[in-house]
């Protein structure tokens, strides 16, 4: 069922929320994973807590290791007491959510552990009366296409008296050839509006701001386009390193990690046209016209159009840190960039000749994400400064993370006589920490709700992660020859290799201080 | 070196304001020494990042007696870190003989997160006494905030023909009241005149005792947002609600009433004229729907003493129920379950704590203009309490 079939219930005029989800049963893939039990149950008790699952609500979990349900039940205990947003477990809130919960023990590549799925599913639907599924790829992605297939043999992904759909976790193919076959595979299975491809990004409340911002305020989208902004910046900087991954980090870098899907998404909401509605197709249009639009950079100019770089060690917060190197399970001679620059160009009436400067890292000196605005000058420097150097442009930044908001930097005039004006730039400061004194929900809450919805806009279409991909392939490719940079490049607790400096500079621009 | 320590001294008194001291200020001076407040905050780096003021409303609370005035200033102390505002807090005391006003002025300010800023936000406290409370509120109007929205907490039963009630909802754009405050027997006049009054002027208004609600509507709504429960809703034919008591006090009907009023009003069901005769104990009475008759019982259960709701259960034709009830033994818990004639069904546990009043009125903060499902609910409500006249 599609948001327009939602039948109206007079009774949910006036309030919040506009619906909840029909009863449904919740399949995890990879239900021992650390997905599972620091993420998704956490988040499914939360919105349980809150009255906000539907009555008639199951989760199946389904692993390789054997367990009874009662273990699992009890191991999901565990990790909601220790990851739940709400903090203290509420017994019989606990019991009544748990008495729900049940595990699957199977091979991923089993048939005959889909037919016990199968079974599973008949008994504890023929409970509720419901026959809504919504199965959860929580699994390393190299089942993914396994998966899919299989629950294609076993006729599980439809059924005639309810909806079937699913999600599948981040990342999505490693490359446009893998994201492609993945993506048949998935679609000869399942059609495109039953996939909901997450990333968890999409569901911060900040990212579905920068929406709101842009469409819902008048006096910003007359000024946003290459008439009055000089370029963007986009930043999204860990001082964490890979924290254990090593041996999937080492596959996919940076610009796998975080390029081709956050900073991308972070791109094309900061870059697309206002929607004509705000429905899910509506919204991933504009989303994908703006992916379309970026001018490819191909093999040959990836060298010169982009900086990369790995941290070595350092010092962050007073912490001597190892280099990438010396992590778990990296190479000792490894050539994968923990950091990218880049620079973009988005080829359309509104953003022609503006540049966009992209740059992410591991192990700098802050966690930061940030969509910076950089207006152009006044055409005419009407207040000469006494060092006769410009005055500093504006600057709207909207901070994804960690301290949400929305600043705007201008001129103001500095208090004294004098025959010359000192001007100094001020900052105008908006966080939501101040004005909304609430805990944002977790980003899976709103994604396992809306996919239960049946609302799709915040998930990424299949054109969408493939025209991502596009813009990100001929870069890699462009990168495996010639020789990779010397590496490490930079120092851990530091903004990035000098290059990327260097890079910006040559520009007439620079990063901003963060 | 003088002045060196004077500006310590003053930089002192500011940071125990900010601390939550309370600084009596004279009264015109109230605006130039809540400036110099923010600017000293602004220049003070002594603790780290500068203290920030934020405001994004002006709440003006109205309370009779110091009692109330510190029971006002701790809600807002807890709604301003979702809320920072000018608060401006009127204590009046209308039966002194002599006529007096004193200003004093006082910081909100939230435990900031780490590497964040401290936000805080300020509070005005005026006590009026004798003939000065009904003209108090022209010392209040010039402290407004302009261009942000005026939120009116009138923290006691609203006289409508009050000189400075009337003077100050002119200013507002929001009026808070808390209907479970009123005495039963006045109830219903006080919210027929303020009714009449939002109707005739473009000020919303609110009850934190429909905010009370909220959390009941949602989980009645979703008994019927799809199927198989969503075919049940028009044909429903029993409500009872149940409301906690305690023995030997009178039970407060009003919350109750505005549920079966907001069901009424939200399905079209009327009141039959003479069908009802009011009562402040309990109360049954039917109402006509579009498939026949609602039989509707609001009752007191001595059996769980308390306060506010308790239970509520609505039976289809069918014989499909579906029920909502605080649980005995964990008070923040309740059972939600339908019982379905197909055989299907559910029952699940989920959080249902009594709102706290900051929860409440923080809630009515958000709201941004008139609250059309409150006040079709309130005029029905209104029905059933003065007997459908």
């Amino acid at each position: 069922m599609t948001i327009e079939e939602t039948v109206e219930n007079p009774l949910r005029v006036g309030l919040r929320s506009q619906r909840t989800p029909e009863p449904n049963t919740l399949i995890i893939f990879g239900a021992s994973g650390d997905l599972t039990q620091r993420k998704l149950v956490p988040a499914l008790y939360d919105l349980s807590l809150e009255g906000l699952l539907p009555g008639g609500f199951s989760v199946v979990g389904m692993a390789r290791r054997p367990k009874t349900h009662s273990e699992f039940r009890s191991e999901m205990k565990g990790a909601v007491a220790q990851h739940s947003r709400t903090k203290s477990l509420q017994p019989s809130a606990w019991d009544a959510f748990a008495a729900n919960i049940y595990y699957c023990q199977a091979e991923f590549n089993d048939p005959g552990g889909y037919i016990q799925l199968a079974s599973m599913l008949q008994k504890i639907e023929s409970e509720t009366g419901c026959h809504n599924r919504l199965y959860y790829l929580a699994t390393p992605p190299r089942y993914y296409s396994e998966i899919a297939k299989r629950l294609g043999e076993a006729g599980l992904t439809a059924s005639d008296d309810g909806w079937t759909r699913i999600i599948v976790e981040k990342p999505f193919g490693r490359d446009l050839a893998s994201a492609a076959e993945l993506n048949r595979t998935l679609l000869s299975v399942f059609s495109e509006d039953q996939v909901y491809r997450i990333d968890h990004y999409l569901g911060k409340d900040t990212v579905q701001n920068i929406l709101v911002f842009r469409f819902a305020n008048g006096i910003f989208e007359p000024i946003w386009d290459r008439r009055y902004i000089d370029h963007v910046q986009i930043t999204m900087a860990e001082s964490i390193g890979i924290e254990g991954r090593g041996g999937y980090y080492e596959r996919a870098g940076v610009i796998r990690d975080i390029i081709q899907n956050h900073a991308l998404q972070l791109l094309s909401l900061a870059a697309m046209e206002p929607p004509a509605t705000f429905e899910p197709d509506a919204v991933r249009d504009e989303k994908v016209k703006v992916l379309r639009a970026v001018r490819p950079i191909p093999p040959e100019d990836a060298q010169e159009s982009t900086v990369r770089g790995q941290y070595g060690p350092g010092v962050i917060s007073g912490q001597r840190v190892a280099g990438y190197r010396e992590e778990d399970r990296v190479e000792a001679d490894s050539a994968t960039e923990t950091y990218l620059a880049l620079r973009l160009f988005i080829d359309n009436w509104r953003w022609a000749g503006v540049p966009f400067y992209i740059r992410s890292g591991k192990r700098l000196p802050k966690r930061v994400t940030e969509i910076a605005i950089i207006f152009r000058q006044p055409p005419l420097a009407l207040f000469p400064t006494t060092d006769g150097s410009r005055i500093e442009p504006n600057v709207l930044s909207i901070t994804i993370q960690p301290d949400e908001g929305i600043s705007l930097n201008f001129g103001s005039k500095v208090p004294g006589p004098g025959a010359a004006l000192r001007i100094r730039p001020v900052e105008m400061d908006f966080r939501y920490g101040t004005s909304f004194g609430v805990a944002a929900p977790d980003a899976y809450e709103r994604l396992l709700l809306d996919s239960m919805l049946g609302d799709a806009t915040l998930f990424t279409r299949r054109d969408e992660v493939e025209a991502a991909w596009a813009f990100v392939n001929p870069i890699t490719d462009g990168w495996t020859n010639p020789e990779p940079p010397s590496f490490p490049n930079y120092e851990a607790g530091t903004w990035g290799p000098d290059e990327a400096d260097e890079f910006i500079q040559r520009d007439g621009r620079k990063w901003r201080r963060l | 070196m003088a002045e060196a320590v004077d500006r310590m001294e003053v930089l002192d008194e500011y940071r125990a304001i900010l601390s939550g001291e309370t600084r009596r200020v004279d009264v015109p001076a109230v605006e130039s020494e809540l400036t110099q407040l923010w600017k000293a905050a602004a220049e003070d780096t002594l603790e780290g990042q500068p203290v920030v003021r934020a405001c994004v409303l002006n709440l003006v609370g109205y309370a009779q007696g110091d009692d109330v005035a510190q029971h006002i200033n701790e809600v807002i102390s807890q709604v301003s870190a979702r809320h920072p505002s000018r608060s401006i807090i009127i204590v009046a005391d209308p039966r002194a003989k002599s006529a007096g006003l004193r200003a004093s002025i006082s910081a909100h300010c939230q435990i900031p997160l780490a590497g964040g800023r401290q936000v805080c936000s300020e509070q005005i406290t005026l006590h009026a006494s004798g003939a000065a409370v009904d003209e108090v509120h022209g010392t209040v109007l010039p402290l407004l905030v302009p261009g942000l929205p005026v939120f009116l907490w009138w923290h006691d039963e609203p006289p409508p023909d009050n000189h400075l009630f009337q003077e100050l909802l002119d200013s507002c754009d929001h009026l808070v009241i808390d209907s479970a405050d009123f005495a039963p027997e006045r109830t219903a006049a006080l919210l027929t005149d303020l009714q009449r009054i939002t109707q005739e002027s473009d000020i919303a208004l609110s009850d934190l005792n429909w905010s009370r609600l909220t959390h009941w509507r949602e989980l009645v709504a979703q008994f019927f947002d799809a199927s198989p429960g969503r075919q049940y809703l028009d044909r429903l034919d029993a409500v009872n609600v149940e409301i906690a008591s305690i023995h030997g006090k009178q039970p407060d009907l009003t919350e109750g009433l505005l549920l079966i009023g907001w069901l009424a009003s939200r399905l079209g069901w009327v009141l039959e004229e003479g069908a009802l005769r009011p009562r402040l104990d309990a109360m049954s009475f039917k109402l006509k729907s579009g498939a026949g008759s609602v039989t509707v019982k609001l009752t007191p259960d001595p059996h769980h003493p308390g306060e506010g709701l308790h239970s509520l259960s609505l039976r289809a034709a069918d014989g499909a129920v579906f029920a909502i009830s605080r649980k005995a033994d964990d008070e923040t818990c309740g059972v939600v379950s339908a019982e379905l004639p197909e055989g299907s069904g559910y029952s699940r546990v989920v959080q249902m704590d009594l709102p706290s009043e900051a929860t409440l009125l923080s809630d009515e903060l958000d709201s941004s203009g008139h609250d059309a499902a409150f006040e079709e609910t309130l005029a029905q409500a209104v029905r059933f309490m003065d007997g459908g006249q």
